[in-house]
C-alpha cells in the first residue's frame, strides 16, 4: 500500500530530511514501528526506561520551572530585574555572567577593559552576589549559577556562602551549577592543552563530591550539550555528546576511589539542552536521551538508584536560530521551540527573547519570554496529559533513529578515548565544525531555507524594536567597586584564605572548603582563580589568549 | 620607503612589505635581495620539523621565549599547507604563539606553501634572508609538519630539530622514513605522556645505526606546555652551532644550502624563459598534438625543443 | 607577479562565539586567500599582527553587541597610529542597525550582519582589496 502511494504524485522535493539529515519517509504506517515493545521501549512515565518523562505524573503534577537565564550591568541592575522577573511568576533565575567574570578577571584588571558587564552581570565577589540577590527569597527559588570554563568553583561557592550567611542551611538550598567543564570544550579545540582542561575537570569532580555530602539539593554539574549545539553539531551528535561529558566526569570521580558509587553522585547530574527548530526531531531527541542514558547507567554501571538512571534536564530554545533580520519573527521561533522542550518532558525551560541576536533582551522582551511559557502552561493544555506524541509512528521512528545515531556518535567519542580525549585530539572541533559548515553551505544553497535570511526578505522591517544597551559608565563603576572592596576588607583574612585555597589545590584535596572560606572573607574571583586555574596554564604563558585560544580554537 | 633602507635598519613594516614581495613574485623584489645579500650571514636558522599533533607551534612560543630570556631577536616563519583545490590556506600556526604578539623583538610570519612540497614554502629561504639582514639572532622555521617527510628544511636550517611524542609508534615511523639524514637533535615532545622513556630508548637504540658523524645527536625530552625541558634544548641547538662553527661545517651547510638554491634558480629560471618561448608562439601545442597523434615521442619532442634555444637568453 | 589577498581574521576580545570565524575562514580559503587566524585578541594584538603578516583585509568578528562598537574604535585607533589605514577593514557579527553608521564613521570598510552570505564576504574582499 504504502509503495503505491510513494509512486503516485509529484513531492516539493527530492528528499526530506530532518534538520540533521536524516531521511524522512512520506508516510510513517505500523511497519514503522513493528519492533517496538511497549514495556521495554516505553513503559510508563517514571519508569524506567523514562522514555516518555521522569516523573510518575509531570506536569499534572508539577509544571515545569520557568527558569529565566538573565544578567546585566551590575548587581544592582540585575537585582531590579530579577524582582521584575520574580514578579512575573518566575521562580527559577540563571546568573548570565559578564565575559570579564567567566574568564575570571576582576573589573579593575587591565585585561577586563571593555568586557565588564558585557554579555551579563559582573560578579566578582560575595558582596555582588548579595546586592544582585537582595530582597530575593533564595529558599523559596531554584538558581543555576551559569558560568563558564574557570570559574565553576568560586561563583557557586558565593552563591552557597550567601545563603548560609543569610542561616540557611545549605542542604535546603536549590540550585545547579552549569559547570560541565568540557561543554565549552565542545565548541572548542583542547589539543594544544591538556593540562587546563584535567584541571577544570578536578574542579568539577570536587564540586560534585563536596555538594553530595554538603549540599545534596544542589545539582553541582550540569552537562551542557546546548553550547556545542549552538556551535555546530547536530540533534543526535548532541546527545551522543552529551552522554559522552556526563560518563567521563563519572570515570573521573570514580577513578578517585574515594569510596563514591554511581548512586551517591550522579542523581545530582542534571542535563541542558537545546531546543532546535526541527520541531519533531527535538522532541524525538529528548526521548532518546532519556532512553539512551537510562541504558547505560544501567547496563555500564549497574545503577540502582532510579534517579541515577534519570536524565533530568533544563532546556534553553536555540539562540542560534533566531534572527537579525526581522527580529520580531524570533518570538515565534521561541514559542515553537518551547513546545517541543514541553512536549520532549523538560523539567526547567529557559525562552529566548526575540532581541538576543541583537543584544541583552530589554525588559518588554523577556516580559514575551515568560509570557509565552505561561501561555504554553495556562493555556495550551499540552500540560494536560503526558508525553502525548507516543505511539506516535512517526516519532516512534525518528526517536528509535536518533537514539541509533546517538549511540553512534557516542561510541565513535569512546574510540577517540572518551569526551576529554576527543577533545584534546581535536576530533570533537572537526566534527562540530564540519557540521557548521555544512548548516551554512544548506542557508547558502537555499536547501535549508531561514525566513528572513535567505526567502522572505524585507528591504524595511515594519516592526521597529528597541534595544537593550548597557551602561557606559559599567567599566569605570565597577573598577572602582573593586578598588573600594579591597581596600574595605580584611586583607589578611584573604591571604590567610588564599593560602589555604593554594594548599589544598597542591595537595589534591577538595578545595571546595577552602574555597568557601575565602568567599566569606571577600576574596576576588580573579584572586581565586589565579589560584585554581591560571597557575595551570602552560608555563610562563602571560597572555589570557594564549589559553583563550585553545579553549576556543 | 627604500625598503632595503628600512630592512636593513630593522623597521618591521620594510621586513613584512619585503616578505610579500618575495612571495609575490615581485621583479622588484630581486634587486632588493641584491642589495640585501651582503648584509645577511650572522643569522643563526632553526628548523622545527615533525609530524602533526606533536606540538610544533607550542614549542616554538617556549623557545621564542626562553631565547627572548638570553637576549635574542628571534624571527619565526611558519609554514602551513595551501590547498591544492583553490589555491588558499588557513593559516593558524601563530594563535600558538600569542605570548610573544607585542615583543618589540620578536617577529612571526605566516606563509602558505603555494604549490612547494617538502614542507617549505619557494619563498622560505629568501624571507629567511631578509630576516636576517634585518639583524635577527635566530630564525626560528616552523615546516608544515604534514606527515611526509620534510626534507627541504634540513638544506635550509643550520640546526634541524624533529619533534615526535610517544605513542602510536610516530617517533619510530618518522625515523623508519629515512629521517636520519634530517634531524641535528630528536625531541620527544608530551613527555609526560606514558611511552616517553620508551620512544626515547627506542630512538637511541636506532641512532645507534645511524651514518656515523662527528655530531653526536641526542634524544631530549620536552613538555612544550610545561616550559619542561625547553633549557635544555636551546642548550643543545647551542652546542650544534658551536660544533658547526668549530668544524668548519656551518661553511659545509652554507655550501649545500646555496647549491640547492642555485640549481633551483637556475632551473626555475630556464623552465620560465622556455616556456615563455614556447607557449608564446603556439609551438607547445602543435608539438603536444604531435606526440598525441603518434607522428613524434615525448623524448624526441623535448630534445629538439632544447635544441633550438638559443643561449644567453 | 602572483600575487594572493592576504587575510587576518581574529575575534575581538573575549567573545567567544566562533561559529561564524570559522565558517567564514573556511569560506576564504576555499576562496583561493591566505588566512592568518590568531583567534582571540585585543586591538593591540590584531593590529601588530596586521603589520607583521602585511595583510591586505583585517577581518574582525564579534557577537557582542555591547562591547563590539568600543572595541572596534581601539582597534581603528591603533590601525591609524600604526600607520595601516591602506588595510581592507570588515566586521562581522553584531553591530545594532543603529549603530552601523557609527562603525562606517570609524572607518570601518563594510559591516556583515549575522545572516550574511559567506559568498558576499569573499566577493566584497576580492572587489575592495587594496591594489
Amino acid at each position: 500500500m504504502e509503495k503505491s502511494n510513494i509512486a503516485k504524485g509529484k513531492e516539493r522535493k527530492e528528499v526530506f530530511t530532518t534538520s540533521s539529515g536524516i531521511p524522512i519517509k512520506r508516510i510513517y504506517t505500523p511497519e514503522d514501528v513493528a519492533d517496538l515493545d511497549y514495556n521495554r521501549d516505553l513503559g510508563p512515565s517514571g519508569e524506567d526506561p523514562y522514555t516518555r518523562g521522569i516523573y510518575p505524573t509531570m506536569y499534572r503534577g508539577k509544571l515545569w520551572t520557568i527558569r529565566q537565564f538573565g544578567g546585566l550591568n551590575a548587581a544592582e541592575a540585575t537585582n531590579d530585574r530579577y524582582k521584575l522577573m520574580y514578579q512575573m511568576g518566575v521562580t527559577g533565575f540563571a546568573i548570565a555572567i559578564d565575559d570579564a567574570s567567566l574568564i575570571g578577571f576582576d573589573p579593575d584588571s587591565p585585561e577586563a577593559e571593555g568586557e565588564v558587564g558585557v554579555g551579563g552581570v559582573s560578579v566578582f565577589s560575595l558582596k555582588d552576589m548579595e546586592d544582585m540577590f537582595d530582597g530575593l527569597p533564595i529558599d523559596k527559588i531554584s538558581t543555576a549559577v551559569i558560568q563558564a570554563i574557570n570559574t565553576t568553583c568560586p561563583h557557586t561557592a558565593m552563591y552557597l556562602a550567601l545563603a548560609e550567611n543569610r542561616g540557611i542551611d545549605l542542604r535546603d538550598v536549590d540550585g545547579t551549577t552549569e559547570g560541565d567543564p568540557c561543554s565549552f570544550g565542545g565548541c572548542s579545540d583542547l589539543k594544544a592543552n591538556p593540562a587546563p582542561v584535567r584541571q577544570l575537570m578536578r574542579l568539577c569532580g570536587d564540586l560534585v563530591e563536596w555538594c553530595a555530602i554538603n549540599a545534596p539539593k544542589w545539582h553541582p554539574v550540569s552537562f551542557t550539550s546546548y553550547n556545542y549545539r549552538e556551535a555546530g553539531v547536530n540533534a543526535y551528535q548532541e546527545i551522543g555528546g552529551l552522554v559522552a561529558s556526563a560518563v567521563d566526569l563519572i570515570e573521573e570521580v570514580l577513578s578517585r576511589d574515594r569510596g563514591l558509587t554511581v548512586d551517591d553522585f550522579v542523581p545530582h547530574y542534571t542535563f541542558h539542552l537545546a531546543s532546535h527548530n526541527d520541531f519533531f526531531e527535538e522532541i524525538a531527541k529528548m526521548r532518546a536521551a532519556r532512553r539512551m542514558w537510562c541504558k547505560i547507567m544501567t547496563e555500564r554501571y549497574d545503577a540502582k538508584d532510579p534517579r541515577t538512571k534519570m536524565l533530568r534536564f533544563h532546556v534553553q530554545t536555540s539562540g542560534s536560530t533566531l534572527t537579525y533580520q526581522q527580529p520580531i519573527n524570533n518570538a515565534i521561533r521561541v514559542a515553537y521551540q518551547s513546545l517541543a522542550a514541553a512536549l520532549g518532558g523538560v523539567q526547567s525551560l529557559h525562552a529566548c527573547s526575540y532581541d538576543e541576536a541583537l543584544c541583552i533582551p530589554t525588559e518588554e522582551a523577556v516580559t514575551l519570554s515568560i509570557r509565552t511559557q505561561q501561555i504554553l502552561q495556562n493555556e495550551s493544555n499540552v500540560t494536560n496529559t503526558i508525553d502525548p506524541l507516543a505511539g506516535s509512528y512517526y516519532v516512534e521512528s525518528l526517536t528509535n533513529e536518533v537514539e541509533k545515531r546517538a549511540m553512534d556518535f557516542f561510541h565513535q567519542i569512546e574510540d577517540h578515548g572518551g569526551w576529554t580525549k576527543a577533545l584534546e585530539l581535536g576530533w570533537l572541533r572537526q566534527q562540530t565544525e564540519k557540521e557548521a559548515i555544512k548548516y551554512e553551505e544548506e542557508i547558502r544553497t537555499g536547501k535549508r531555507r531561514i525566513v528572513g535570511v535567505n526567502c522572505f526578505q524585507m528591504e524595511e522591517d515594519p516592526s521597529k524594536i528597541t534595544y537593550f544597551r548597557p551602561d557606559p559608565e559599567i567599566y569605570k563603576k565597577q573598577k572602582a567597586r573593586a578598588e573600594k572592596l579591597k581596600e574595605e576588607r580584611d586583607n589578611d583574612k584573604v591571604e590567610e584564605t588564599l593560602n589555604e585555597l593554594r594548599d589544598a589545590d597542591d595537595s589534591g584535596e577538595n578545595v571546595m572548603p577552602a574555597m568557601m572560606k575565602a568567599v566569606k572573607a571577600y576574596a576576588t574571583l580573579e584572586e581565586m582563580t589565579d589560584v585554581t586555574v591560571r597557575r595551570h596554564f602552560a608555563s610562563g604563558t602571560k597572555s589570557i589568549f594564549s589559553h583563550l585560544s585553545r579553549m576556543i580554537e | 620607503m627604500d625598503i632595503a633602507k628600512e630592512v636593513l635598519n630593522g623597521n618591521k613594516r620594510a621586513v613584512s612589505r619585503m616578505i610579500t614581495l618575495i612571495e609575490n613574485k615581485d621583479p622588484v623584489a630581486k634587486e632588493i635581495i641584491n642589495e640585501l645579500y651582503p648584509h645577511t650571514g650572522s643569522g643563526k636558522i632553526v628548523g622545527i620539523t615533525g609530524p602533526p599533533g606533536v606540538g610544533k607551534s607550542t614549542l616554538v612560543d617556549q623557545m621564542i621565549k626562553e631565547w627572548r630570556k638570553r637576549d635574542k631577536k628571534i624571527a619565526v616563519v611558519a609554514i602551513d599547507p595551501t590547498s591544492p583545490f583553490h589555491g588558499g590556506a588557513i593559516l593558524g600556526d601563530r594563535i600558538r604563539m600569542q605570548d610573544n604578539f607585542l615583543d618589540e623583538n620578536v617577529f612571526i610570519r605566516s606563509m602558505g606553501t603555494r604549490g612547494a612540497y617538502g614542507g617549505l614554502s619557494k619563498s622560505t629561504g629568501e624571507a629567511v634572508n631578509v630576516f636576517d639582514a634585518a639583524g635577527y639572532d635566530i630564525i626560528l622555521i616552523e615546516t608544515v609538519g604534514a606527515g611526509q617527510v620534510e626534507v627541504d628544511i634540513a638544506k635550509l636550517a643550520h640546526t634541524t630539530t624533529v619533534v615526535v611524542v610517544p605513542g602510536l609508534g610516530d617517533a619510530i615511523q618518522t625515523m623508519k622514513a629515512g629521517m636520519f639524514e634530517i634531524p641535528d637533535i630528536i625531541v620527544v615532545n608530551k613527555a609526560d605522556l606514558t611511552g616517553a622513556d620508551d620512544a626515547v630508548m627506542e630512538l637511541e637504540l636506532m641512532l645507534a645505526w645511524a651514518p656515523k658523524i662527528e655530531w653526536k645527536m641526542s634524544v631530549l625530552k620536552t613538555i612544550a606546555l610545561e616550559n619542561d625541558g625547553i633549557e635544555e634544548l636551546l642548550d643543545e641547538v647551542e652546542r650544534h652551532w658551536k660544533y658547526l662553527e668549530e668544524t668548519g661545517m656551518l661553511y659545509k651547510r652554507e655550501e649545500t644550502r646555496y647549491e640547492e638554491e642555485l640549481v633551483d634558480l637556475v632551473t626555475e629560471n630556464i623552465k620560465e624563459s622556455v616556456l615563455k618561448e614556447i607557449k608564446s608562439n603556439g609551438k607547445l601545442d602543435m608539438i603536444v598534438k604531435k606526440i598525441v597523434s603518434r607522428k613524434i615521442t615525448p623524448y624526441t619532442a623535448a630534445d629538439e625543443i632544447l635544441a633550438g634555444l638559443k643561449p644567453n637568453k | 607577479m602572483e600575487r594572493k589577498i592576504r587575510v587576518l581574521t581574529a575575534k575581538l576580545g573575549f567573545d567567544m562565539h566562533n561559529r561564524g570565524m570559522s565558517v567564514v575562514n573556511r569560506a576564504l580559503r576555499d576562496g583561493g586567500t591566505e588566512v592568518v587566524y590568531i583567534g582571540n585578541q585585543f586591538p593591540e594584538g590584531i593590529a601588530e599582527t596586521a603589520l607583521q603578516e602585511d595583510v591586505d583585509v583585517i577581518g574582525i568578528s564579534s557577537l557582542n553587541s555591547a562591547s563590539s562598537l568600543e572595541l572596534m574604535e581601539r582597534v581603528m585607533g591603533i590601525i591609524k597610529k600604526k600607520h595601516l589605514e591602506d588595510k581592507l577593514v570588515i566586521f562581522g557579527g553584531i553591530v545594532l542597525p543603529d549603530d552601523v553608521p557609527k562603525l562606517k564613521e570609524m572607518g570601518v570598510n563594510e559591516y556583515f550582519p549575522p545572516g550574511s552570505n559567506v559568498d558576499s564576504i569573499v566577493s566584497y574582499i576580492k572587489e575592495n582589496v587594496p591594489q
